[in-house]
């Protein structure tokens, strides 16, 4: 039995698939929800994602039409632009009686993202806050497996094939949101720090064979638009999480608390990492 | 060098040692020699004899002192033995007193013995011997003391046999089942009878057992972690990780106890702690793939104080897990939450006596 915020958070991401059918050759998903692809139902004892979907968009890869912000507004989703929301679709939805937004995240990576602070600049046939631009997520347009996804409820037949970034590229994103948010709490926004994203980590190295994503790594460094993030990452992942001490393992502990024996989540993640660095270091010598 | 106790009577390993050549000396010819080497030994025995024929061929014997040797632990104490000796010896066991199954044993196992009542056992080819001669049949040093503890093996498997099997009982099927002496069940039997955790008419078989109250009462002197030699480990990917590892493996000797046997029947909460017995913890861990862990452990490796763990161990999909008795023990002297889940186990226990419970 699936928890009702877990089939809401799918139907959304249904529906926004079914909106950008035309344009499925431009997008990735990436996120907790790419994750979970990868993982399955974990054996940590915490909700695996949280209802929002993450969609990378590859501008180079986009049409004309249909037009990202016609095509979502089409099938119910909004920009909340009170809170001045770009590239944040939300599509109102009732979980267990109470009506929630359930977001769509459309991310452009940063080095494809053109000028500007937050909106992703793409063909005005889009509009000009249809997405937002990410840091780290340049791996996922070069790293991806096509997936079929499907409804988890009953009665709706609808699946769909969609790229799901692959292990590698979603490490590498993630270890970037890791550091912006160890940099944020450092200089004092502690309200930005959210944990999570170190435990998709641990999720991600439990679930995948070190030698597959220590080549897949490699094989990132060395590509045009993914190889600058890729280094970057693999260089932030000793401070981060080289030892159980480090920031990064210290938010994976914090995110399992309750659940999870803080101090072998910690412990994990420093051993994972090792592995996973030692492993690279045989590759490259 | 140490002074250990027999029974009420001390002696000493060299004294023993001592009477036990001169009594082997005053068995063989006048003209044959037998002398301790006295040097520093690179085998596993108490001691070098040679024995030496008048024509001056000799044998070697490597003597192994023992205050006791039970029949289940021959077969190890002779390999101890054999190991490590530069030259053919042949093994012979030198004690105080030796009982007729341990006799039996060293005997179907091509070893010697002698003992202070008489029973003596020597075999060799060049030169040519053959002595046999029987003494007692009983330890005359033997004191029946009452027995107060179950601290110890032999305790710990008669404690095992009445929890696992449906009484009556009797106390030499008891001593069959523990492979212990039928005294020594006897004793133990009247200690459980005075705190009224079985009970038997006159001399007759144990009747009734309050199981759960015996399993508790034994862990008043068994612990899961203080009783046997606990090592730290981190599976960092997680416990099912962990235990899939473990059924695939082949070579390594091990069964699982603690939460992983509860949830077998009766899961309370995720499983945080995998908990399992193995001959050489440093072996399996590395079989394993584990990571030695001061903070953050989720695998303890556990190398037990006695081999009556395994006792009825289970096999349910490629798994090995200890008997229920040995878990529920383990549990309630268990780190963490084990022992709230032993609780769970216990309850487990009684509500479903006829699964797990058989007659011998």
């Amino acid at each position: 039995m699936y928890d009702p915020e877990y089939v809401a958070a799918r139907r959304v991401l249904l529906d926004a698939l079914e909106a950008l059918e035309g344009q499925s050759a431009a997008l990735v998903l990436v996120g907790a929800q790419a994750v979970y692809v990868h993982t399955g139902p974990g054996t940590l004892a915490v909700a695996e994602y949280t209802t929002d979907a993450d969609l990378a968009v590859d501008p180079r890869l986009l049409m004309s039409a249909p037009g990202l912000t016609a095509a979502l507004k089409g099938a119910g989703f909004y920009l909340d632009e009170d809170a001045g929301a770009v590239g944040i679709w939300s599509s109102d939805q009732v979980i267990e009686g109470v009506v929630v937004p359930v977001t769509v995240d459309l991310l452009v990576p940063m080095a494809l993202g053109g000028p500007g602070r937050r909106a992703a600049r793409l063909d005005a046939a889009h509009g000009s806050r249809a997405a937002m631009k990410a840091r780290g997520l340049e791996a996922a347009l070069v790293d991806y497996a096509p997936t079929v996804v499907a409804a988890l409820e009953p009665d709706d037949p609808r699946t769909f094939k969609i790229r799901v970034a692959g292990p590698a590229a979603l490490l590498v994103s993630k270890v970037h949101k890791v550091a912006e948010r160890v940099d944020a709490a450092v200089v004092g926004r502690r309200d930005r720090v959210k944990d999570k994203d170190a435990l998709d980590i641990l999720r991600l190295l439990r679930a995948a064979d070190p030698s597959v994503v220590s080549m897949r790594l490699t094989t990132l460094t060395d590509d045009d638009l993914a190889g600058p993030v890729t280094t970057e990452a693999i260089g932030f992942l000793p401070a981060l999480f080289g030892t159980a001490d480090g920031p990064g393992s210290q938010m994976a502990a914090r995110a399992a608390a309750g659940a999870e024996d803080p101090d072998v989540i910690a412990a994990s993640c420093a051993a994972l990492v090792g592995e996973l660095l030692s492993v690279m270091e045989r590759y490259r010598s | 060098m140490l002074l250990r106790m027999v029974r009420n009577i001390a002696f000493s390993d060299n004294k023993t040692l001592a009477a036990a050549l001169a009594a082997l000396s005053g068995l063989l010819p006048s003209q044959w020699r037998v002398q301790d080497r006295l040097a520093v030994i690179d085998c596993g025995a108490d001691a070098l004899v040679d024995v030496t024929a008048p024509d001056g061929r000799s044998a070697t014997l490597s003597v192994e002192v023992k205050t006791r040797l039970d029949p289940k632990d021959v077969i190890r104490t002779l390999s101890r033995l054999a190991t490590g000796c530069a030259t053919p010896v042949v093994p012979v066991i030198a004690s105080s007193y030796l009982g007729d199954r341990t006799r039996q044993r060293l005997r179907e196992a091509g070893a010697g013995y002698i003992d202070f009542t008489g029973n003596v056992l020597l075999r060799l080819d060049d030169p040519a011997v053959y002595i046999e001669r029987s003494g007692a049949d009983r330890d005359p040093w033997r004191v029946d003391r009452p027995v107060r503890s179950l601290k110890g093996g032999t305790a710990a498997r008669i404690v095992r046999v009445l929890v696992d099997f449906v009484p009556p009982l009797g106390v030499r099927q008891i001593a069959e089942l523990a492979e212990a002496d039928p005294g020594y069940v006897s004793r133990v039997v009247s200690m459980l009878g005075r705190e009224d955790l079985v009970r038997r008419t006159g001399r007759g078989p144990v009747e009734t057992i309050d199981w759960a109250a015996l399993l508790r009462r034994w862990t008043e002197d068994y612990s899961l972690l203080d009783s046997n030699r606990v090592t730290q480990y981190l599976d960092p990917r997680g416990i099912d990780a962990f235990v899939a590892r473990v059924r695939g493996a082949t070579g390594v000797e091990y069964a699982l106890t603690g939460s992983l046997v509860a949830r077998t029947v009766a899961p309370v909460a995720p499983t945080r702690m995998a908990v399992c017995f193995v001959e050489d913890a440093a072996d399996a861990g590395d079989v394993w793939g584990l990571v030695p862990a001061e903070a953050g452990a989720n695998v303890l490796l556990v190398e037990p104080f006695d081999p009556l763990v395994y006792l009825r161990s289970r096999d349910i999909e490629g798994l090995r897990y200890v008997g229920l008795s040995q878990a529920g023990a383990d549990l309630l002297t268990g780190p963490g939450r084990n022992p709230a889940e032993g609780e769970a186990l216990l309850e487990w226990m009684r509500a479903n006596e006829s699964e797990w419970r058989v007659r011998p």
